[in-house]
């Protein structure tokens, strides 16, 4: 993998684990409503807080919550609503290609009229009636975000897969008599990983930004548990006043991660394709 | 006489070609009513130029493609569509034949530890297979990649093996080979031929190659058998369509 | 003046320190109207001779070292630049797979207007003319219509008809040809064989005939050059090497085609695989696999004259000379 593939990756890592780490990381808990002085609502980056002399180095909002730790717990649940919707969302749209591209016919057509029907809708309007429908919540927001991306998963695979179908191991295995799943599982389905491995990381960036995108217009997720979206919409009224921490910290958070996401994937898409491998 | 091992009766095979938004449909016959009689121990060569429907004959002797019309039979029982266990196939390019992702070990017993065939242990059962077919017992644990050639084409045979086919149908399996390794793999088919008493089906281009392995040969021209013959008869076929 | 002189040609793969000697001081001439075909093994270097004459080596291979002179002109002295052009009007290259040559978006006819006129000042129309004539030379039925086709339209051998015809368009004087019959079946390259021997005969064109098949060499080239792990092994006549080979890895050659030996017995073969090549192997590079191997061979075997025009690297050759 090239250097840039690797420093993306290794500070992905870096923030996921920051992330799971956040209730030791952060110094206060910003979702504890009793922890958090009114009195210190919107300082600046650097301030001391009033009464226990802690330094809130990135300020605090309006609540006055430290911005650094609702940023690692916003980043907690923007990182696990992605990740856990690009997974399920992966499987949902691996098994459907992969069924599509063996049966072909009708169950190809079917499967594959229905992914033509689901892209042409923007995304964000399917999440958005979908959450509409049945209201905020991390569980509701992750079927959303199912719900809109796994026709993309879908596609690639079953393309991914008849390119691979068309390859004498293939038949090899159906001539040795291999179970149909054994066949789509052990030989399809890794020969196509790469690919999918490269969609899914480009994905993960638009998964969590649909998040962001849906959180701050309010319909993400519940005002108690603060995503990265949630925090910019929260700061977003003081942005002119010259509070500019409130929304551009966590802004430029999820400018590193999204971005993170797509060198990750251009790096996979080059180390698949051996075209490009020596460049 | 004897019942044969493998026969296929008055098979046709034709495509629906719909040409542009016009949609005007035409057929095209591959395969025009072929019958083919295979005993057992027997080896026969099946020789055409690209076109005349040896390959699709072939994929439809093994069952990886049903035929438009016709029957197969096994031993006299008449096959269903699908593989058969005891017809096998030696594929002509090994590079895209074997798995890119699995180590020798599991192309050569994942279909017989299915399928229940290892009785004993599965590394002394690889190990067999693998010297059986000339090749060293260390390379069990390459990927195909790390492989040459020749050796990607005798893990091929030895995966079709692996079953006990009584078939084996080769489709161009020496095609792609440098005529040293070509030698190699044609002396080793012939060898394992007399020694588990298999049924060789031979589909080549190369005349050179069907005469030296097979005692009978059948000659296929725009999806028809044209002629059958012995193979020390080829000699006064057309010289148009072979080089001799 | 020959059309092509190349004098001890060598190219290594991948990095200076332990790099692969893929062609090892590989000299040949070709004369103008002859055909010689350079044969060997995949991996024995004759591709990469080819490409070197062509200039076509990009890294990881090198060109280390040799000359390599077109029409008298020494082409290893010339700028990258200046070489584009002089190949591009005096020698042509023609491929296994004619979507090597050929643009698969691109009508027939615009690849063949814009081979000609990137090298030659001639008007659209008249360049359009000359398309269609070499089509019909290279024997395309219906030049007309195919002209205005697309690659994916045409079958598998009116592709390379065509690739041929594209490179054949400039009239060049050195046409080389890597292995460009081995996809097609034998009808098929029966033909082109024959159109390709038309043409030279006809234009008095050298050809470098690169490829693996003995069999293909035997009814076509003039002179045959065969190279094993980097070098060329024996050179001479065509008609004289195939009858009476004087290498053991020519002889081993001819004996593993079907049809040398009764049907049904056991073909000959060689023990073992090609030597590696980084570094190459002490001495004579064949020796670990040579029936005739002796304790001389542990020496780099020279390349020696044995008459008739030919020559063998072989310190036990089967043909003595006379």
């Amino acid at each position: 993998m090239s250097r840039r593939g690797w420093f993306s990756l290794i500070l992905l890592a870096a923030l996921l684990l920051a992330a799971l780490l956040a209730p030791w990381l952060a110094s206060q808990n910003p979702y504890d409503l009793a922890t958090l002085d009114i009195l210190d609502a919107r300082l600046p980056p650097g301030s001391a807080a009033l009464d226990h002399g802690g330094t809130y180095w990135l300020g605090t909002d309006a609540q006055g919550r430290d911005m650094l730790s609702a940023m690692l717990y916003g980043l907690r649940i923007s990182l696990a609503v992605g990740v856990l919707s690009t997974l399920l969302a992966l499987t949902a749209g691996v098994v459907l290609g992969l069924l599509a591209a063996w049966h072909g016919r009708w169950v190809d057509a079917l499967i594959m009229r229905v992914v033509d029907i689901q892209l042409s809708f923007p995304a964000i309007l399917l999440a958005l009636v979908l959450l509409a429908l049945t209201g905020p919540g991390v569980s509701k927001i992750v079927l959303a975000l199912l719900a809109a991306q796994w026709a993309y998963y879908a596609r690639t695979a079953r393309s991914a897969a008849l390119v691979e179908c068309q390859k004498d191991y293939v038949a090899a295995a159906r001539l040795l008599r291999l179970p149909t799943w054994r066949i789509l599982l052990r030989h399809v389905l890794p020969n196509c990983l790469p690919t999918l491995l490269t969609v899914a990381a480009l994905q993960l960036a638009a998964a969590i930004s649909l998040e962001a995108t849906l959180s701050f217009l309010g319909l993400g997720l519940p005002v108690t548990e603060p995503s990265l979206g949630l925090l910019i919409a929260n700061g977003f009224q003081y942005l002119l006043s010259g509070r500019y921490w409130i929304s551009v910290f966590p802004g430029l958070l999820l400018v590193v991660v999204l971005t993170c996401c797509n060198l990750l994937a251009d790096a996979l898409r080059q180390r698949a394709d051996p075209r490009e491998a020596g460049r | 006489m004897n019942e044969p091992l493998f026969h296929a009766r008055n098979i046709s095979q034709s495509y629906v070609l719909a040409n542009g938004w016009r949609q005007r449909r035409s057929t095209l016959q591959a395969l025009d009513d072929v019958s083919l009689t295979l005993h057992a121990g027997e080896s026969v060569g099946i020789v055409g130029e690209s076109g005349s429907g040896k390959s699709t004959l072939a994929r439809i002797i093994v069952g990886l493609l049903p035929p438009t019309a016709g029957e197969r039979y096994w031993q006299g029982q008449r096959l269903p569509d699908g593989p058969h266990a005891g017809i096998q196939m030696v594929f002509q390019d090994a590079a895209s034949a074997l798995n890119p992702r699995a180590r020798v070990t599991e192309l050569i017993a994942e279909a017989p530890r299915i399928h229940g065939l290892i009785t004993s242990g599965e590394s002394d059962f690889v190990a067999t297979q693998l010297n059986r077919v000339g090749l060293d017992p260390q390379l069990a644990q390459r990927y195909p990649h790390q492989l040459s050639g020749g050796q990607r084409a005798r893990v091929g045979i030895a995966r079709a093996l692996a079953v006990k086919p009584q078939l084996l149908v080769c489709d161009e399996a020496v095609a792609a080979l440098d005529v040293l390794i070509q030698a190699q793999i044609l002396n080793l088919l012939q060898q394992l031929r007399r020694e588990l008493g298999l049924t060789l089906l031979f589909i080549s281009h190369d005349l050179g190659v069907v005469r030296h392995l097979c005692e009978r040969v059948v000659v296929m021209h725009h999806g028809r058998i044209v002629e059958t013959t012995s193979a020390g008869q080829l000699a006064g076929l057309p010289s148009s369509l072979f080089r001799s | 003046m020959s059309v092509l002189d190349v004098k001890d040609l060598t190219i290594h793969i991948g990095d200076t320190k332990s790099p692969a000697h893929a062609v090892d001081s590989v000299s040949l001439h070709i004369e103008r109207g002859e055909v010689v075909a350079l044969v060997g093994e995949s991996g024995s270097g004759k591709t990469l001779t080819g490409l070197a004459i062509a200039g076509l080596l990009d890294p990881p291979l090198r060109r280390v070292g040799g000359e390599i002179t077109l029409l008298g002109e020494n082409l290893s002295a010339l700028p990258e630049s200046q070489l584009r052009r002089r190949r591009g009007d005096r020698l042509a290259m023609v491929f296994q797979d004619p979507m090597a040559t050929l643009n698969p978006v691109l009508r027939i006819e615009t690849q063949l207007v814009e081979t000609i006129r990137a090298h030659r000042n001639v008007g659209r129309n008249a360049a359009r003319d000359e398309a269609l004539a070499m089509l019909d030379e290279v024997g395309i039925t219906l030049p007309a219509q195919r002209l205005r086709a697309y690659p994916h339209e045409l079958s598998g051998g009116m592709r390379q008809r065509v690739a041929i015809g594209a490179a054949l368009i400039n009239r060049p004087a050195l046409l080389i040809a890597d292995e460009p019959t081995t996809a097609l079946d034998v009808t098929l390259q029966a033909q082109i064989l024959a159109l390709i021997d038309q043409y030279r005969r006809d234009h008095g064109t050298a050809v470098l005939w690169i490829t693996h098949d003995l069999g293909v060499a035997a009814g076509f080239a003039d002179r045959v050059l065969v190279m094993y792990a980097g070098q060329i092994v024996e050179s001479g006549p065509c008609a004289r090497v195939l009858q009476a080979p004087a290498h053991p890895y020519t002889a081993a050659l001819l004996g593993a085609i079907p049809g040398s030996v009764p049907p049904g017995t056991p073909l000959a073969t060689l023990p073992g695989q090609p030597p590696g090549l980084s570094p190459p192997p002490e001495g004579c590079r064949f020796r670990a696999r040579c029936p005739r191997a002796a304790a001389a061979c542990i020496a780099a075997p020279p390349q020696v004259a044995t008459g008739e025009a030919r020559t063998v690297r072989c310190f036990f050759p089967l043909v003595t000379p006379p």
